[in-house]
């Protein structure tokens, strides 16, 4: 049995096709989010290059912030739901998700393979990977090298804003006074993981912490992250792609 | 060396804690309370009390209020909520600051004269803590003066608020005793007065940051004699630098200024540098103006209580700055948007507008907070009074006044 | 069920039009007043044959209103001014704002300035409120408020009238109480949006009316073979105005069974003892008993206990709390809510409603919480 998971989030797209709810069988990632044409292109994309055709496919489930508009969509699950699943789906006994997406920071509470609660951080981007996007703009660098950048760092400077313009205007004044950009943007992994660790004291960290989420790639701001928690955290291979999987999972387990 | 206001300010700000300390040492309740509250009873009563404000003040100024405001965010506080509220809570949570320790309170003391926030602050401090808390509730005033109805309030209030502390502490209240600290308090706003009148003189006899020093004792310990002696003495230093044409601010003073608003703490030393470089030195403070209380009998204190910087309308709370702008001569108005003290932002745009519109100086507004350390950024601080320096000096070529 | 329709239609129309039912009011010859929230005492408007109308802001983006006020004060009270401002509440004859926080103390004295055409009528309420001289100050506060509205409308307050009105409002607050406990039995008729139709109607029309529409639909109700249980929860907080999320919660098959919203159930809970002749002295009983509010002091914070209790009563499967942003007197009660939910075992989620991106998100945690309580 075939299942498809599509994740519309804020900036990106993901999809996998998933077979009896386990196996990876096609994933891919887009890199445009909602509102835009990427929830027709998604499929597309999935199914090319296979031998599988839309009619094999038994049942597709979206999540993410675009969920709602996917029409081709039987079910829909909310993005919380579907990381739980599609973390618990290749992580066992997993205690805490971490989720740093586009424009929100979750934290899930996990039981027994079962989300039992969450929090998820108020309006501000700090903390969110729409905060490294516009950093990452302002060296002049893609997201993707900050965390090779950062692990330069000797001396990391610290970054105390609070608010996205006025972090990017510390940013460019510790450029002007002559900071290392190595040290400038460990700085700025370290506040994303303190704006982060301050949602723990609305939910109890457990042991077991698996983060997601594209942010989980960069390795730095998991290194700040554990510092900040005090926990070791597991980063899952797909880290990106699992709550595409968690909404194949939930669409196999209710079709089954 | 012959001791400065300044050697015995710490002096009397140690004693001030250590009282605290001991008492709580002997049992003796210790109390909390809030800054514009009517000292006076608690004096008279010889109670030994704390002012949190003042606590999170030095907090914030020593660079430490970070620490508690995000242990308040694990609280479940939102960053929405008043900074100093936030270290305060955070403070009762942690019980150790490096800044300013204090001991818990056994009652706690509000009076909403300066916002209703310290309400909730107060309120959750005694809930927490499982402590007896006392509102002294001062209505706020649409009108221009304090109504009778609500001097008729403030006085019934005293009753129950005497009642109350002789139940929570033991201690009995005397007449006599109110009105010794009554005479004192009168005193020290007195010489208060005259040490901001020489602090408004041109050219100032000091920097104007040096002020906000002499607050934190203003706060607590305004019932004073030794309080009384120690701002006479910084008036007579202030008087005497003033007759030699000295100054303790570092520099020309090219420019003399207001500073609106609740001072930004955590970046004190980064508005004092800025405003050095420029040449510009505070020449009027409507934060440290509030202290010069002077009345004749308890009505008049009680009302002086209602008229307490945020407790204004608008007409009157323009009033208080204009007065300062013309007295003090100030060239520009440099105005804080402290992301903490709703009350205090909620018409400082139409304030902003009036002082320019009375006075014809120029304003600047900037972005801060009086504990929150993020809310702040140099770059925006630094290119306003850059731009504002610009102003007064152009209006100073064209002999705009 | 087509004659429910129509009554559940009508409630809907009031609370969708207050512009044009303020208007009908006018051309019948009434004087309008509007009353900021909170607690504003409107049987002083009502004795003085006028008509109260809540006004608690209106789906608009604020733009004049940001001359006056920074960005980080409430919606609500942001809304309230830009309606001041750009001449939406020129029907009005006075508009009345109190100070139960401080966002309304400047919110009051910008309106002052920035709608000058509109009649002020401040009124500060007492915080100490148990005791007999917060009562006296109190009553000097809403003579003020009667002799302003005397002087616009040209009639004269007597014990009388003052005394019928207190008793239109306690029966119509009764009525409010007895509603809300039986729209939880009918879940499938009063879905969660009319629910909130019929408490927000209340603003707008005579409270006689209003009494009288509640009272035949509470009979029509009665005629109705009850729901079918939905999942059950509670609303906490200031409010909750969103079209688009009340019917969220019925798609999700969340039904309302209790709020403790200041725009809905805070307003009806208490009434006025009616023990003596003096009728602005028993206007101000009701403001003595309130309790169980943000807004108000109360060292003991016994709002959390009544929540506790409310939860308990209607044995809910969660919470929702309705977080307005920046209204600090609920940011400082939120931690011991949230405590007390935790303590107790009972699941909640924190919604934030401000704009179409906060309510997408809102639908995101809402949607998780109900997968969770399946």
């Amino acid at each position: 049995m075939l299942s498809i998971g599509i994740d519309i989030g804020s900036t990106q797209t993901k999809g996998v096709i998933l077979r009896d709810g386990k196996d990876i069988v096609k994933k891919s990632l887009l890199k445009v989010g909602t509102g835009t044409s990427s929830s027709k292109k998604i499929l597309d994309t999935l199914l090319k290059n296979t031998d599988i055709t839309l009619d094999d496919i038994d049942v597709i489930v979206s999540t993410g912030y675009g969920r709602k508009t996917f029409e081709q969509a039987k079910m829909q699950l909310s993005e919380l739901s579907a990381h739980s699943l599609g973390v618990c789906n290749s992580i066992e006994n997993v205690g805490t998700i971490i989720d740093i997406g586009g424009q929100d920071v979750k934290i899930m509470d996990i039981s027994n393979n079962k989300l039992q609660n969450f929090v998820m951080n108020d309006k501000c981007a700090a903390g969110t990977g729409r905060f490294l996007d516009m950093m990452a703009r302002v060296f002049e660098l893609d997201v993707s090298e900050l965390e090779g950048v950062a692990k330069k760092s000797k001396e990391v400077v610290a970054i105390s804003s609070i608010c996205t313009v006025f972090a990017e205007s510390e940013v460019i004044s510790h450029l002007s006074n002559g900071c290392k950009i190595e040290d400038i943007c460990s700085g700025l992994h370290h506040s994303v993981a303190k704006r982060v660790a301050s949602l723990s004291g609305r939910l109890e960290i457990k042991d077991n912490v698996v983060m997601s989420g594209g942010v989980a790639k960069n390795g730095d701001v998991v290194k700040w992250l554990e510092k900040e928690l005090n926990k070791k955290i597991i980063v899952p291979k797909d880290c990106e792609f699992m709550g595409a999987i968690g909404a194949a999972v939930y669409g196999f387990s209710k079709t089954r | 060396m012959e001791k400065r206001a300044k050697d015995i300010l710490n002096e009397l700000m140690d004693k001030h804690y250590k009282e605290a300390v001991d008492a709580k040492k002997n049992n003796i309740p210790v109390g909390w309370v809030s800054s514009n509250f009517p000292q006076e009873f608690i004096e008279a009563m010889g109670l030994v009390v704390l002012y949190p404000e003042n606590q999170t003040a030095a907090i914030s100024a020593k660079h430490e209020s970070m620490k508690f405001i995000e242990e308040a965010g694990k609280m479940g506080y939102s960053n929405d909520v008043c900074g100093y509220a936030r270290v305060s809570l955070a403070y009762t949570k942690l019980k150790e600051s490096d800044a300013q320790n204090m001991p818990l309170p056994d009652y706690i003391l509000c009076c909403n004269n300066i916002c209703n926030q310290l309400i909730k602050w107060f309120e959750n401090i005694a809930k927490d803590l499982d402590i007896p808390m006392i509102l002294f509730d001062v209505p706020y005033n649409n009108d221009y003066e304090v109504t009778e109805s609500r001097l008729n309030y403030m006085k019934e209030q005293t009753k129950y608020l005497v009642s109350e502390l002789e139940k929570i502490t033991g201690k009995k209240f005397k007449k006599e005793n109110l009105e010794r600290v009554m005479k004192i308090s009168n005193e020290c706003g007195k010489e208060w007065r005259r040490a901001q009148e020489f602090a408004k003189a041109k050219p100032c006899p000091l920097s104007g940051f040096e002020m906000f020093n002499y607050m934190a004792l203003m706060l607590c310990a305004r019932g004073r004699q030794e309080t009384v002696d120690l701002i006479k003495m910084l008036a007579d230093e202030l008087e005497n630098n003033h007759k030699a044409g000295k100054s303790t601010f570092r520099g020309e003073e090219k420019h003399r200024v207001l500073m609106e608003g609740i001072t930004c703490w955590p970046h004190l030393r980064h508005n004092y540098k800025t405003m050095v470089k420029n040449g510009i030195n505070l020449a009027g403070t409507v934060y440290t103006d509030t202290w010069g209380r002077m009345y004749d009998d308890i009505d008049e204190m009680l009302i002086s209580y209602g008229l307490v910087l945020d407790n204004l309308n608008l007409e009157r709370a323009i009033k208080r700055r204009t007065n300062i702008v013309r007295k003090a001569q100030c060239d520009g108005a440099v105005i804080h948007m402290n992301r903490s003290c709703k009350i205090w932002d909620g018409f400082l745009y139409e304030m902003e507008r009036r002082i320019h519109d009375e006075t014809g100086i120029p304003t600047v507004m900037y972005d801060g907070d009086q504990a929150d350390e993020r809310c702040y950024s140099e770059a925006q601080f630094e290119t306003r009074i850059q731009g504002l320096c610009e102003i007064m000096e152009q209006n100073k070529l064209e002999g705009v006044k | 069920m087509k004659e429910i329709n129509i009554i559940l239609n009508r409630f809907s129309y009031i609370a969708n039009n207050p512009r044009k039912i303020v208007e009908d009011h006018v051309a019948k010859g009434k004087k309008v007043f509007g009353c900021f929230p909170s607690y504003c005492p409107e049987e002083i408007v009502y004795a003085l044959n006028a008509i109260p109308v809540g006004l608690w802001g209106g789906n608009i983006k604020p733009f004049k209103a940001k001359k006056y006020l920074p960005s980080f004060f409430c919606n609500i009270l942001q809304e309230c001014l830009e309606l001041s401002i750009n001449g939406t509440y020129n029907n009005l004859s006075g508009v009345i704002i109190p100070c139960v926080c401080d966002s309304l103390k400047a919110v009051g004295q910008n309106f002052k300035v920035a709608a000058p055409h509109l009649p002020f009528i401040p009124l500060v309420q007492p915080q100490n409120r148990e005791m007999d001289f917060a009562t006296e100050y109190l009553k000097c506060e809403y003579k003020q408020v009667t002799e302003k509205i005397e002087k616009i409308t040209g009639n004269t307050l007597t014990d009388n009238k003052m005394n019928e009105a207190n008793e239109v409002y306690n029966v119509h607050r009764k009525i409010m109480r007895e509603f809300l406990m039986l729209a939880n039995e009918y879940t499938d008729i009063i879905t969660p949006l009319y629910r909130h139709k019929i408490v927000k109607s209340s603003y707008f029309i005579d409270k006689k009316e209003h009494t009288k529409m509640v009272k035949e639909l509470i009979k029509k109700l009665k005629t109705l073979p009850k729901s079918k249980p939905y999942k059950k929860v509670g609303l906490l907080g200031i409010m909750m105005d969103s079209d688009e999320m009340l019917n969220y919660f019925d798609e999700l098959n969340l039904s309302i069974a209790f709020d403790e919203l200041l725009h809905e159930t805070r307003q009806f809970r208490f009434d006025a003892d009616m023990i003596y002749e003096d009728g602005l002295k028993n206007l101000c009983t009701r403001w003595q008993k309130t309790i169980g509010c943000s807004l108000l002091y109360d060292a003991n914070k016994t709002r959390i206990d009544m929540i506790l209790e409310l939860i308990k009563d209607n044995n809910v499967d969660g919470v929702v709390i309705c977080k307005t942003t920046f209204c600090d007197p609920e940011d400082y009660d939120l931690p011991f809510v949230i405590s007390a939910l935790k303590e107790n075992g009972i699941f909640y989620t924190v919604v934030e409603i401000d704009d179409k991106d906060s309510i997408e998100k809102s639908k995101t945690k809402l949607q998780t919480f109900s997968e969770i309580i399946e």
